[in-house]
């Protein structure tokens, strides 16, 4: 268990690690579906987080371990169109807001600012015309992540 | 003119110390997410937080950071303003938070005594600017190479940190400074 999960009960942990694919597949599954392209620039901001943060680095040894198979069998539990799954989605995501002020104020933080930096370059990662207007309109919708309070100002 | 003590004059910054202090130990002892009373601009909810943020810590580190120029500029100010310091303590602390309150970021949780912290640092600083008498102006210099620092605290930098409490704490301890040096 990591130690900045201590104070949570397992189903809380279960969705702190899984709330990176489910951000994946909200923003990524945003426009119908989630192309490899999409799942692989997750994964790769998921290992340069890792590598960049002492804080997630640990949280990241486990979250983003099978990333890609974990995100395939997850999708399979969702309904298949778009609307019907992101609403599931949005709901389980604002779950964080229970649990977030539990977590330890710089991983809660960090762990916001990664969960933002990723639903920002997912969407941009595939779609538009050689990278241009890359984001549409039903990604645009999630990538802010409303759902989430945003953690604390010091 | 009534002379304070050392003592006395960091009654009330002990104060407020002791109960960031114990909010915290509390926080971080039963698990409350306690933070959640911030101050959230422009949402009702969120007006408690004009009370509430400044006894409010994310860290020990914030924490700390925050106590030790609390604890030093607050027993400044009343041993030697003893007169003007109740004036300057109430605004330092009420309507720096307003001023969050009304203009920082949306959808953001502001936190942490620094707010305040900034309104002392810069009504010592420019108290002695205003009012020019040679007291004065020695307590301007020394908090100025002590906490001049804070000039770079009021512009944006790091997201995490509310630059906005900074700018509003600045702007507040001026403002002070400036009305109360001319009622002197």
């Amino acid at each position: 268990m990591l130690r900045e999960f201590e104070a949570l009960e397992a189903s809380e942990v279960e969705l702190m690690l899984k709330a990176p694919i489910l951000v994946c597949m909200l923003v990524a599954g945003a426009d119908g579906k989630i192309d490899s392209k999409e799942v692989n620039k997750a994964i790769q901001v998921a290992r340069r987080k890792a590598k960049s943060s002492d804080i997630l680095w640990q949280y990241f040894s486990v979250a983003s371990e099978d990333f890609e198979d974990k995100l395939r069998i997850l999708l399979r539990n969702y309904p298949n169109t778009a609307e019907a799954r992101n609403e599931i989605l949005v709901e389980e995501l604002a779950a964080l807001n229970a649990v977030l002020p539990r977590v330890e104020s710089s991983f809660r933080r960090q762990f916001y600012s990664l969960l933002k930096e990723l639903a920002r370059e997912v969407a941009a990662s595939s779609g538009g015309l050689l990278g241009y207007n890359a984001i549409d309109k039903e990604e645009a919708k999630y990538i802010g992540l409303d759902m989430i309070r945003p953690p604390e100002l010091i | 003119m009534k002379r304070s003590s050392l003592f006395s004059s960091s009654i009330v910054p002990l104060r407020i110390v002791f109960l960031m202090w114990l909010l915290f130990s509390l926080e971080a002892y039963y698990g409350w997410p306690l933070s959640a009373f911030g101050i959230v601009p422009r949402t009702w909810p969120g007006l408690i937080g004009i009370v509430m943020s400044p006894l409010l810590h994310g860290n020990v580190f914030h924490l700390i950071s925050n106590t030790i120029p609390l604890l030093f500029l607050g027993s400044v100010l009343y041993f030697f303003y003893p007169r003007l310091a109740p004036t300057v303590f109430f605004r330092a602390y009420f309507w720096t938070n307003l001023l969050v309150w009304l203009f920082a970021r949306p959808q953001s949780i502001h936190i942490g005594a620094s707010g305040i912290v900034y309104a002392l640092a810069f009504f010592l600083i420019f108290f002695g600017v205003f009012y020019r008498d040679f007291r004065s102006l020695i307590i301007t210099v020394v908090v100025f190479l002590l906490y001049g620092g804070v000039f770079y605290g009021i512009l944006p930098g790091d997201p995490h940190v509310s630059w906005e409490s900074h700018l509003a704490g600045a702007l507040v301890g001026i403002g002070s400074a400036l009305t109360l040096s001319r009622k002197s």
